[in-house]
């Protein structure tokens, strides 16, 4: 109840900022929140099919990028050879503009899906990867020692210690991941499709609908909070020993 | 019975080596205490011994077989105790048997009763003092109904009262179980608890000095006498490390 109070607290505190923020610059460009949640069912109606195609890339993004960032962090901290080469990999290009390659995803992956989640993939797995790698490292040496005393196997001791450990790191990436990756929303969706979020936000500011616009970008909003709690949900069932 | 011959490790292919040249016998239901400063290879001969750590050299046998947790099993209850954080105390408490394939319900509530351990069975292991996690290591090692059971430094973290308390529990509980005991400590009262033989190590996890105690877990003059000879040969272990 209290975490339910503070979070439309929170959601308040924003709107209010918004209306706040309306009312001084007085502008059309910037319509205030009554008006935006007024026309708030019509934008649903428009852009709830848009949301689908939108989810699809970031859920393929995300997903890969937790695989493919998940493994190799494993991989760095559990094999130091290959954790010293591929560190510099990763410092130099962690702090790269992932959205700056996206000529070079088109030219790779052509106009549609794949350059998109790639874009996507590219600007969670890093973060991912540190993630994991920082928390492989971590992990207690003796709960190894003691798997291996029972003879557990390699595929034992990695399902039952490794996995269990990362998770709440792995958790914590999804978190910033889905984040990351909505944003990106407005980036991939401008070209090469009518179908997405971003691409609808981008045809309402042409259009100089910006109930329509603020409308997609609210969505897009709760799309994320919901996603959060999701993950929040998630946490809660996988790693109920936090809480302990 | 365990048989340990000429056995060399080191960690890595560039360190010193951390045993050089060890061989010892026990017999079955023997117990044998390794006394001596830090970094004297006691935890590396248990790592040696439970298969965590392959030795460069030597052999590891046990009744006769190579000794590897897949023949024999091995409890262990390491430093620290290697409890999961992410498995309440039940499952910790069976986790090494269910790797062994030997999940035994029921003389897991019998044990946790005589340890206490009754109420605690569904909490995580932040929510443990240091006492209720040792017992827990403990009993985990005794479900897998070990025919070696190795103890690194099980008291070190209690303070004195519920170590005494904790002392005297696990060596009735190991008497009944049969195994064979190898304990690593730097405490000579309980080197003197425990083990018909005390060996003080020093630098290269050489056997200093080999004394028999049999009247282990027995007060007299005798083992006044003995606790006093490990006290001079443990300091002059622990000047032979300092000398380098």
């Amino acid at each position: 109840m209290k975490k339910t109070r503070q979070f439309l607290l929170g959601f308040l505190c924003c709107n209010l900022l918004w209306l706040l923020l309306a009312a001084a610059l007085r502008t059309r460009a910037l319509p205030g929140p009554i008006a935006v949640y007024r026309a708030l069912p019509q934008t649903l109606c428009g852009a709830g099919g848009h949301i689908l195609f939108s989810l699809w890339r970031v859920g393929m993004g995300v997903s890969l990028a937790l695989l493919a960032g998940g493994l190799t962090g494993i991989a760095m901290a559990r094999l130091p050879a290959l954790g010293r080469a591929l560190d510099p990999v990763l410092y130099f290009a962690y702090p790269v503009p992932k959205s700056a390659l996206l000529p070079v995803a088109m030219l790779l992956l052509g106009l549609g899906d794949g350059s998109k989640v790639m874009i996507i993939f590219l600007s969670v797995v890093f973060p991912v990867t540190v993630a994991a790698r920082d928390a492989a490292k971590e992990t207690d040496p003796a709960l190894y020692a003691l798997a291996r005393s029972a003879g557990a196997s390699r595929w034992q001791s990695f399902w039952q210690i490794t996995l269990p450990a990362l998770l709440p790191a792995l958790l914590t990436s999804l978190r910033l991941g889905v984040g990351t990756a909505l944003a990106l929303l407005f980036l991939v969706e401008g070209y090469g499709t009518d179908r997405g979020i971003g691409y609808y936000i981008l045809d309402c500011w042409s259009r100089i609908d910006y109930l329509g616009m603020y409308g997609g970008i609210v969505l897009i909003s709760l799309v994320g909070a919901l996603l959060f709690l999701g993950v929040d949900l998630l946490a809660q069932r996988l790693c109920r020993w936090k809480q302990a | 019975m365990l048989s340990v011959r000429a056995l060399k490790a080191r960690y890595r292919p560039s360190d010193p080596p951390v045993i050089e040249d060890l061989s010892f016998t026990l017999p079955d239901g023997g117990s044998l205490a390794l006394l001596g400063p830090s970094g004297c290879g006691k935890t590396t001969l248990l790592h040696l011994l439970c298969g965590v750590l392959t030795p460069e050299r030597g052999e590891l046998r046990f009744d006769g077989e190579p000794l590897t947790p897949k023949k024999v099993p091995i409890g262990l209850v390491p430093q620290g105790y290697g409890l999961l954080p992410w498995k309440t105390v039940r499952e910790n408490c069976l986790f090494a048997a269910r790797l062994r394939g030997g999940e035994d319900a029921a003389a897991l509530d019998s044990l946790a009763a005589r340890l206490g351990l009754t109420a605690l069975l569904r909490r995580y292991p932040p929510e443990l003092s240091g006492g209720q996690a040792q017992r827990v290591a403990l009993a985990r090692a005794l479900l897998m109904r070990p025919r070696l059971l190795l103890l690194d430094e099980p008291f070190s973290a209690l303070d004195i009262g519920t170590a005494a308390e904790a002392r005297t529990l696990c060596h009735s509980l190991w008497q009944e179980s049969g195994a064979t005991l190898v304990l690593a400590t730097h405490q000579i009262e309980e080197a003197l608890c425990f083990a018909r033989r005390i060996a003080v190590m020093g630098p290269g996890g050489r056997f200093l000095a080999l004394h028999e105690n049999p009247e282990a877990g027995a007060d007299d003059l005798r083992r006044r006498v003995l606790a006093a000879k490990l006290g001079e040969e443990l300091r002059a272990a622990r000047a032979g490390e300092a000398a380098g």
